[in-house]
This record gives structure tokens, C-alpha cells and sequence, in this order.
């Protein structure tokens, strides 16, 4: 726009700055219309407006803007035009050529038409031919690239392939490495920038952000692998079909072209491919989205793993406390029993305490009353009585004995000694009636051993003996047998087969000792039966009225065999009944227990006190270790 | 590449397709240009369009119609407990959400607004698939103006669940403007523009400005209580009384008859709006009774006349908010189906008699074909994707410069540099030629509202250039920043000397 009629200057005015702009208006639009997306996308792209769009004439609007956008256009580079090879067209940068090598791809077709016109315009032939410059003749000129250069892009079609193998286009595939790991948006985000120009899809999607949510993400991936390029090599094609001079050399050549295109869609889409992948193995999202998914397992497999431990540790619990109060109710039952145990001690020390002192009173009313004696035998005879008496008078009696005697006077206290002392020679009469009842009921006439319980005469058993040697072992029924043979032989016997089969047992048993007594004294018994047979009166043979215990004890002084626990009872019997101050206590207990010697009857006595001492001892052991626990 | 535009109106909505360089509605199955916004659910199926439409009367409780009224409401919002009054549909309040409850395939069933929106949509979509293949459905939605953020979304939700791909959501004035192109063509006309629509259910006018192209809304206002239908309705009460005076009987308490005669009633008013005269007939109307009824153009006319007053109200309303005269307005679009009887358009054009009207296309589809033309240039332009607008912010908004920036010429008058309502940022380059004889020169900035008046002006500031050699050419730069300064660089060509000052804003 030009301007006529300026003001001139007045003396001593300067440049400078009087007044202020006011400030912008800001009012809303609504997002409609053309012009409001040109507005729009040049406020966004940071471009100025060009006021002249605005300006009046229409047909200034027009150039003014072509002018703002021809700063997108080369710089006049005539050398690049100079040096182009007519021939070699195919392997020009068109966009060079044509100046538009800044915008490239995203020229519009209106711009490149543009470019061309200018190019025309300084480059044709003629023009140059009137500014007197060189020209070459017909097609070898530069000017036919040019034209070149515009046939190409001028046409969707070939633009679209000469776009496709651009030689600027930057096909490299970031690697996985730690860089792009680290730098991912920026390493990847240019990449992919780049080659979303080639989606046959319009809108693809951004890479994002960290921040974006995972089904963009999702979808981003899922557009890359399933990406559908419109990228095709027909550019580079070795031969233009064209060229062919029949269908044949024409369809062969075709076939070529289509192979060596196929490859070359092959390598890109490997390499999309690649560029997808690697961009996935590096994206710290899809890290992040895995490892947000295994640790969301984690805690799952982690909570039910802490129920698990949970529920058995509950269990534990429980069982422990039932054990524990088992354990307590134990206790205590133990600590009770322990109780009594101590309670039943002191009972019982109190009574031997008691019975002490009652044997006291009564050895020194005896001793004070002077045992009533009036002969000095006669003393020994009270002194043995009164400490037969002490001795086995239970308390209550000796209680009652003390208390008649303290009442009595002297006299009488004779006779109620003397009443004393029968009582209790009655009671230990009465008691060894018994039990010698009791004995002679249980081992009758046989051994005492066993539980043979009927008696054998000398001629059963010696049937018996007979039987056993005449039906030998491995006889069918034997004992039965056996039974019948001695019921057969000897009359009025009773013997059943079990009987007999004891009664067998137990003569083999002795059988074998008698055999190595004989063994021992083989001389003197020759003797003995020589001297019985002399004397011819002694025994009868077929009869024998002793056990065969008392035999041994006869004969040898001893009885080997275990002690029974009828022989256990009258020995305790004896011992009871025959105080230790009797002088010929032992021949008595002896006497007492007819299969044993005396001998036997010491030694068994002695074994008897050491077992008791030992269970005491080990019971004593074990209270300790209780009370340790 | 086809772009679609789509327009949901409370009673019925359009569809247009921009392809090849035209614009142009997509018929529907039925071969209607425009399908009505009326769902019905049956024993077997859901129906869309007419033939719901036309089933409302034996399928009243299970018809949905005017969904968009309800759209983003609140179950106890005072519109639901006035749809209700018209509708036998019932609405219930699922758990805080607005539900309609219709018997469908014999199942009582619930749907959202949302839902019976989205149902409309995929019956657009079929249309628009029918029309071309079965790409990628761009679309722009036009909405009306005094939709919330809310309403945009849902509505946009909607689509997008239908397959549509939603480009953008505009107003529907603003769709208007677009589909006759105002100021499309010249980005240098400025002048307001009313536009008028008036839809089934309500209507509604906006005060737009355009300006570089633009447009602004400078006004606007709805009312919801007054329609097309008050037409139809008063056409039927006059029908009404017709057959009550023809066969002596008085059919206000059959509902079934009443709405048959409605459809009746609306189809007449349709007739009524390209012929002169119309039958109304309907065979068995009541109690065996047929209606037959030849109604005239005129007497539809004097039937109207007492309701529009309605719409001319509106149009003041507006011009009072927009403090603008009758006079300032230069353009008139009138827009919606509500609007197709001449005497209606013929009253507002009176109202505004200095107003060109736009009536190029058919009142019910210049919102649709606003919209599929918006959608074309976004399809057509790869870079304008990339920038893409916020879903959210429904308008834009850009830079002024409120004066004009002037410089003065040498007989004492100003000269525009930078015109009012220039866009931030901005260019302008200046030539200034001086005379033979002058060396000097002095450059006086001034800005104004009127450039005629010099005395108002107020000076900015004051380039200097000495001397310059005989004959020479000042080339300057004026330069309108972003954040609202002015930067001027002179440049005088032969001598290469250098002037520049920059006017701050404060």
C-alpha cells in the first residue's frame, strides 16, 4: 500500500512514545466457519496474523497472502537447478526442484502449483532465452525437470509414491537400550510422529504420556501393530511399464516390479513392526501397567496366603489351650494327690506315734508292775509276752489294754494282761488256722506251684508217667488220650486231659532238676536206696506225702524254685507272727512255711527288704524329677 | 471422504452429508429428509422415527418422545413433573437417575434419556451408513445454545456409543450461519444476523455477529413453553369443533380420537405450508363416525394469528438484549420445523423488514447442513486436527484491538493503519512514498474510534526520520503482539536507515 503526502517533521521533534495502546478486547467465538479455523490454527502454529487479509481489496487479499507463505518457499538456488541431469530426473528431489523443499509432504497442492508457476516463470527457456542467458536445446535443458518435477507432485498418484521413498524420510527404529528406556517419550515420540504420516487411517493416535490412562495406551499399541500403511515402492521400480514394446515384455516387466515392490512393503512393514515392538518393550507404562498387574496377583496369592497362616495358627492356638488345661487339671489332680499322700504320711506317722507311746505306756506299766513276775523265768516268759503283745495288738486294743490296765490295780492288771496276751495268741491262732487253711485248701496235696488244683496219687502219676512215655508226642488227642489211659489203670480217678497235661508239665520240670541232683549225688543216694532197700520198712514206694519243695527242702537244704504266692504269704505270715527278738526265729518261720528252708526263708526275707528299699528309692526319684518339672 | 452433520431436535432430527464438494440431507429409510425424535418399544422391537410416531396412539405408555427436553435433568427437576403432565410415559427415579419405564419385549424395562438418545443415534447411523459405506460416521452435532457443559457431554456420549465419531459440537446459530455460508465467502463483512428457530416444542432467537468471518453471539433467548405444536393444536381444536358441529358428538374425553385427529391435524398443517388447501380426513374418528374436513390455507392463517405474536415477542426480546435496533440487523435466518407455514416466516420478515432473509434450504435441515459443512472442513483440513478444541469449551476466545490504529497524512486526516476489531496477533506493512523535494519525515500514531474525526483521536507516538535522500521509499512494519503492544519499524530502502518505536500496552 502505497502512500502520498507525508508530514514533514517540525524542528526538534524526536521519536518517541506519547501515548498508550489500549488494552485488547477479548470476546468469545464460536468455533464455526472457515475463517475461525484459519484464525484458529494460526494462533496455535504462533504465526502473526497478516493484516492484509483483512485490508480492503480483494484482489490484494489474495497475493498478500501467497507472499506470507512463499517465506515457506527456497531461496532462489539456481546452481541446484544447473547442475540437474535431464536424464537422471528420476533420481531428483522434486520438492527441491520445485523449492519446496521445507515443506516437503506437507506442501498442499495449491502450493505446489504455485512453486511451479514461479519456477516457469524465471526458468523457461524463453525468458531465459530474452535475458540472454545459455540454453540448451529441446529436452536436455534443466527446465525438463522442472516439469518433471511438477508431473510428479502434481499428481496424487505419483506424488503418493515419490512421497513413499522419500529419500529425507528418516526410517530408523530406535533400539532397545537404556537410553530409550530412559528417554522413552522423547527417543520414541518423534518416531512415531514420523511415520504416522504413512497410516491409511487418518486420526492416529499420540503416543501420550506417563500420565496416560491405560486403554489409550491400549489402543495406541493396538492401532501400531495393526497399522495399515498406504506407503508403496512403485517409484523405484527398475522399469517403466510403459517401456515395453508388447503385452508380453510389458506383463513380464510388471511382474518384476510387483515382486521387487512386495519385497520392499515386506521390509517396511518388518520395520513398523520393529518399531512397534521395540517401543513396547521400552514403554515404562506397559512396565508400569505389568508390574501394577502382577503385584495386584501378589496381593491376592499374599491375602490368601495370610488366611491360610491365619487359620492355622488359630488352630494352633486352640490346641495349645486345650493342652494346657489338660495340663493344669493334671496338675492340680497331682497336687491333691499329693495333698493326701502328705495328709495319709502324717496320719500315719501320728498313729505309729500313738502305738509307740501305747507300747510305752504298756512295757512301762509291765516294767513298773514288774512284769508280774515272781520267778525270774517267769519274767522272761511276761517280757517275751509283752512284746509279742506290743507288737501285734493293733492300737485300738492296746489303747483299750493300757486304759484297763491304768484302771486296774495290780492284780488284776495280771489278768487283764494275761486276758491281753490270750487274745492275742487267739487272734494269731485263729489267724494262722487260717491261713494254713487257706494253704492246705490251695496246693492240696501236689506242689504248691501252679494251678493244678487236684490232688495226684503216686499211682496216677505214675500211670501217668507211663502214659506219657507209651503215647508219645505227636499222638492224636494225646492228652486225652493219656487221661483215659490213667482213668483205665487206676480206679476212681478223675483226671481230664487239662489236668493231665499240667500235672505232666510240672513232673517234667522238676524231672530235669532231679536228674541233675542225681547227677550230683549219684553215690550217696545209691547209698541211701541201698540202706532203705536194707532196711526194707521206711517207705512205700508208690506213695509220697511231701511236695516235691519240701522233698528238696529235705534233701538238699533248699528249695530252687520261685517262691509262690501262697508260700509269699505264710512266710509274711511267720514273719509276723515270730518277732525279731525270738532267738530261733528263722527255724520257726521255716517251720511255718513247710517247702522252704530256713535258709531259703533268710535269704528270701533279705531279697524282700532290698526290693522294698529300691522301689523306695525309685519312688523317691520320682517324685524329685515330678518336682523338678 | 464423506462428513456428516447431525441435528437432534426435541421433536426430530436431520442428517446431511458433505461429500464431493455438496452438502445434502440424507434421506431415511422411509425416504424422509427428517426423522422424528420419537422411540417406541413393542412386543418384538424397538422402533425409531415415523413409525413410532405413528404407533403412539394404541403404544402411548411405551412411546418415547421429546427425550431431549429431559436430557441431563434431575429426577426432581420441575421439567420432569411438567413432561410428565404431557407424556404417558412413566418417569421414575432410579437411585438419583431420571428413568423412563416402558414395556419392552414384554419385560418392564428402564432406559436413561441417554439411553433412548443413543437409540436415535444408531437410527442415524443406519442412515448415514446407507448413504456411504461403512467407514468411520464423522459428524458434527449441533446443539442448542443454552446446553451446559453437561448436556454437550452427554449428548456427545451418546453419539460416540451410536458409532458415530464426533468431530466437534456446535450451536445450532451458529450451524445456521454456516449452512448459507454468511460471511464464508468475504471475511470482511460485519454485520448481525438474527436467527429465528422455531422448533415443535420451543423456539428461539440469537443475536449473532460476524465479523472476519467469525461469529459471535451477541444474544440470545429460549423459551421453552411455545412451539410448533401450538399450531397443530389449535388446528385441531378448530377440527374439533368441526366434527363435534358435523356428526353431533363430542370426542375431548376419548384420548385415542384426540390423538388420531392430532395426527391428523399435523399432517394438514404440513399440506398447509405448500398448498393452498389441505383435506383433513379420518376414517372412523369416533363412535364409527369418519371426519372429513377441507381446510384452507387462509383459515389455518387466522387460526395462527392470535400465536404470533408469541414469535415476534421473542425477536424484540432479544433486540432489547442485544441493545440493538431492528434497523442492525442485517440478516435473518429462520430455522425449524415449527417455522414452515408462510405466515409465520411472513410475520417475522415483516417484524424486521430492513433484514435480508436466508431461504435457500428448507427451514428444518439448515441446522443439519450447518453442521455437515463445519464437518467438512474439519475432515478436509490434516493440520486442523492436530489442534483440536476442548470438548469442553464451546467457544474460543481471541484478541481485539478495540481501536483502530490510524496514521495522519499531511492534509490533517487520518489514515487507517490497523482498522478496529483487528485480531492479536497482526501484521500490516505500510509504503510510505515521500515527496521529491522531502528529506525528512514524521510518522504521527494515533488511535481512535472513529478515524473521520481527528479531534477524538488520541496521539501514541511519533517516528522520526532525517535526512533521507531525495525521492525515497519508507517501507513500515506495524506489528500487533500477542500480549497486545505495537511495534513499528521503519525502513526507508536506498539508505538503509533504520526507525522503530514500540507503543506498550499497559
Amino acid at each position: 500500500m502505497t502512500m502520498n503526502g507525508t508530514l514533514s517533521p517540525q524542528e526538534g521533534d524526536t521519536t518517541c512514545v506519547y501515548g498508550k495502546l489500549s488494552p485488547l478486547l477479548s470476546l468469545d467465538f464460536e468455533p464455526v466457519g472457515r475463517w475461525f479455523e484459519a484464525h484458529h490454527r494460526r494462533a496455535h502454529s504462533q504465526h502473526s496474523h497478516s493484516h492484509h487479509s483483512i485490508e480492503g481489496g480483494s484482489s490484494s487479499s489474495e497475493s498478500e497472502e501467497e507472499e506470507e507463505e512463499e517465506d515457506q518457499f527456497d531461496e532462489e538456488d539456481e546452481s541446484l537447478l544447473l547442475r540437474l541431469d535431464p536424464r537422471e530426473w528420476k533420481k531428483q528431489d522434486h520438492y527441491a526442484v520445485l523449492g519446496l523443499s521445507k515443506l516437503r509432504h506437507r506442501a498442499s497442492d495449491d502450493q505446489i502449483k504455485r512453486a511451479y508457476k514461479q519456477k516457469v516463470l524465471t526458468h523457461h527457456p524463453d525468458k531465459r532465452k530474452a535475458k540472454g542467458k545459455k540454453v540448451k536445446e529441446g529436452d536436455d535443458d534443466y527446465f525438463t525437470c522442472i516439469t518433471r518435477a511438477y508431473e510428479t507432485l502434481g499428481n496424487k498418484q505419483k506424488r503418493r509414491s515419490f512421497d513413499s521413498v522419500d529419500p529425507e524420510f528418516d526410517e530408523d527404529v530406535p533400539s532397545v537400550s537404556q537410553n530409550s528406556k530412559d528417554n522413552f517419550y522423547e527417543v520414541f515420540r518423534p518416531v512415531f510422529e514420523r511415520n504416522a504420516r504413512w497410516s491409511s487411517k487418518r486420526r492416529v493416535p499420540k503416543l501420550g504420556d506417563e500420565n496416560t490412562p491405560f486403554e489409550e495406551v491400549d489402543h495406541f499399541y493396538s492401532f501400531w501393530y495393526e497399522f495399515e500403511s498406504w506407503r508403496e515402492f512403485s517409484y523405484l521400480d527398475e522399469e517403466e511399464k510403459e517401456k515395453g514394446e508388447n503385452r508380453d515384455e510389458r506383463r513380464w516387466i510388471e511382474k518384476q516390479n510387483k515382486a521387487a515392490r512386495q519385497k520392499l512393503k515386506k521390509e517396511e512393514v518388518a520395520r513398523l513392526r520393529q518399531l512397534v515392538d521395540n517401543a513396547y518393550a521400552c514403554d515404562p507404562r506397559i512396565i508400569k501397567f505389568r508390574e501394577e498387574e502382577k503385584e495386584r496377583k501378589n496381593a491376592v496369592k499374599r491375602a490368601r496366603q495370610e488366611a491360610a497362616r491365619q487359620k492355622i495358627e488359630e488352630e494352633e492356638r486352640r490346641r495349645q489351650e486345650i493342652l494346657d488345661e489338660e495340663r493344669k487339671k493334671k496338675e492340680k489332680l497331682e497336687e491333691e494327690a499329693r495333698a493326701q499322700a502328705a495328709i495319709a504320711k502324717k496320719e500315719k506317722d501320728a498313729f505309729k506315734k500313738q502305738v509307740k507311746k501305747e507300747r510305752k505306756t504298756l512295757r512301762t506299766y509291765m516294767k513298773d508292775n514288774d512284769y508280774f513276775a515272781t520267778s525270774e523265768e517267769d519274767r522272761v516268759n511276761m517280757l517275751q509276752e509283752v512284746d509279742r503283745v506290743t507288737e501285734l495288738l493293733s492300737l485300738t486294743s492296746l489303747q483299750s489294754l493300757n486304759e484297763k490296765l491304768s484302771k486296774a490295780s495290780k492284780d488284776s492288771g495280771k489278768d487283764i494282761f494275761m486276758k491281753g496276751v490270750n487274745e492275742v495268741n487267739e487272734q494269731l491262732e485263729e489267724e494262722k488256722r487260717k491261713q494254713l487253711e487257706l494253704t492246705t485248701q490251695k496246693s492240696g496235696g501236689g506242689g504248691a506251684s501252679g494251678g493244678a488244683k487236684k490232688d495226684w496219687s503216686e499211682a496216677e502219676t505214675q500211670v501217668l508217667i507211663k502214659g506219657v512215655n507209651l503215647f508219645p508226642a505227636g499222638t492224636q488227642d494225646r492228652w486225652e488220650v493219656i487221661a483215659n489211659f490213667i482213668s483205665q489203670h487206676v480206679a476212681g480217678t478223675n483226671k481230664s486231659a487239662k489236668d493231665v497235661l499240667f500235672k505232666a508239665k510240672e513232673l517234667q520240670k522238676n524231672d530235669m532238676k532231679l536228674r541233675e541232683d542225681v547227677k550230683y549225688n549219684a553215690f550217696s543216694k545209691f547209698e541211701q536206696s541201698h540202706k532203705a532197700a536194707k532196711s526194707g520198712e521206711m517207705e512205700k514206694p508208690s506213695e509220697r506225702l511231701e511236695t516235691v519243695g519240701e522233698q528238696q527242702v529235705r534233701e538238699t537244704g533248699s528249695n530252687q524254685a520261685p517262691w509262690t504266692a501262697d508260700e509269699q504269704k505264710l512266710l509274711e505270715q511267720a514273719l509276723k507272727s515270730f518277732p525279731a527278738s525270738d532267738k530261733e526265729r528263722w527255724e520257726k518261720i521255716a517251720s511255718a512255711v513247710p517247702s522252704r528252708s530256713k535258709k531259703d526263708c533268710m535269704k528270701r526275707y533279705k531279697e524282700l527288704c532290698e526290693l522294698v528299699k529300691a522301689k523306695k528309692q525309685a519312688q523317691t526319684a520320682v517324685a524329685a524329677k515330678n518336682k523338678k518339672s | 471422504m464423506a462428513a456428516f452433520g447431525l441435528h437432534i431436535g426435541t421433536c426430530s432430527g436431520c442428517l446431511a452429508v458433505y461429500r464431493d464438494g455438496k452438502t445434502n440431507v440424507v434421506a431415511n429409510d422411509l425416504g424422509d429428509r427428517v426423522t422424528p425424535c420419537v422411540v417406541a418399544f413393542t412386543e418384538h422391537e424397538t422402533i425409531v422415527g415415523a413409525a413410532a410416531k405413528q404407533g403412539i396412539i394404541r403404544n402411548a405408555s411405551n412411546t418415547v418422545c421429546h427425550v431431549k427436553r429431559l436430557l441431563g435433568c434431575s429426577p426432581d427437576d420441575p421439567l420432569v413433573a411438567e413432561y410428565s403432565k404431557t407424556s404417558s410415559v412413566n418417569v421414575v427415579n432410579h437411585n438419583g437417575v431420571l428413568m423412563f419405564e416402558v414395556n419392552h419385549r414384554g419385560k418392564p424395562a428402564k432406559f436413561s434419556p441417554t439411553d433412548i438418545l443413543k437409540t436415535i443415534y444408531k437410527k442415524m447411523l443406519e442412515t448415514a451408513q446407507s448413504h456411504g459405506g461403512s467407514g468411520i460416521q464423522d459428524a458434527v452435532l449441533a446443539v442448542p445454545p443454552d446446553f451446559d457443559t453437561n448436556q454437550r457431554n452427554l449428548v456427545t456420549d451418546a453419539a460416540t456409543k451410536a458409532g458415530f465419531n464426533i468431530l466437534r459440537v456446535i450451536t445450532e446459530p451458529s450451524a445456521a450461519l454456516l449452512a448459507f455460508d454468511v460471511g464464508q465467502l468475504d471475511q470482511t463483512e460485519g454485520f448481525k444476523t438474527l436467527v429465528y428457530r422455531l422448533g415443535g416444542t420451543s423456539h428461539e432467537a440469537v443475536i449473532m455477529e460476524v465479523e472476519h468471518g467469525m461469529y459471535r453471539t451477541v444474544a440470545k433467548v429460549s423459551d421453552s413453553q411455545f412451539g410448533g405444536d401450538f399450531f397443530t393444536e389449535a388446528l385441531q381444536r378448530f377440527l374439533m369443533s368441526e366434527f363435534n358441529r358435523q356428526s353431533r358428538c363430542d370426542m375431548k374425553d376419548n384420548k385415542r380420537s384426540v390423538a388420531k385427529l392430532g395426527l391428523a391435524a399435523e399432517r394438514c398443517k404440513h399440506s398447509l405450508s405448500t398448498m393452498l388447501t389441505a383435506q383433513c380426513a379420518v376414517d372412523s374418528l369416533y363412535d364409527g363416525c369418519d371426519f372429513h374436513y377441507n381446510m384452507s390455507r387462509a383459515r389455518f392463517d387466522s387460526l395462527c394469528q392470535p400465536l404470533l405474536f408469541k414469535c415476534t415477542a421473542l425477536i424484540e426480546q432479544v433486540l432489547g438484549e442485544a441493545r440493538c435496533t431492528k434497523e442492525d440487523i442485517s440478516k435473518l435466518i429462520i430455522c425449524g420445523g415449527g417455522a414452515k407455514p408462510p405466515i409465520v416466516k411472513k410475520a417475522i420478515c415483516d417484524f424486521l423488514p430492513n433484514a435480508t432473509r436466508l431461504d435457500s434450504v428448507p427451514e428444518d435441515e439448515i441446522i443439519a447442513i450447518g453442521a455437515a459443512k463445519q464437518a467438512a472442513l474439519l475432515v478436509g483440513g490434516v493440520e486442523s486436527e492436530n489442534i483440536g478444541i476442548d470438548k469442553e469449551s464451546s467457544l474460543i476466545n481471541f484478541k481485539f484491538l478495540p481501536k483502530a490504529v490510524c496514521i495522519k497524512t499531511s492534509n490533517e486526516e487520518l489514515e487507517v493503519v490497523l482498522p478496529q476489531h483487528s485480531l492479536a496477533p497482526s501484521r500490516r506493512q505500510h509504503t510510505l512514498t515521500l515527496a521529491q523535494a522531502q528529506t525528512d519525515v514524521a510518522l504521527e500514531i494515533f488511535q481512535t474510534d472513529d478515524p473521520a474525526k481527528l479531534e477524538t483521536s488520541e496521539l501514541l507516538a511519533k517516528l522520526i526520520m532525517r535526512d533521507l535522500p531525495p525521492g525515497s521509499t519508507i517501507k513500515s512494519n506495524f506489528h500487533l503482539k500477542r500480549e497486545g503492544d505495537l511495534h513499528i519499524t521503519c525502513h526507508e530502502v536506498t539508505s538503509d536507515k533504520y526507525e522503530s518505536v514500540t507503543i506498550p500496552c499497559p
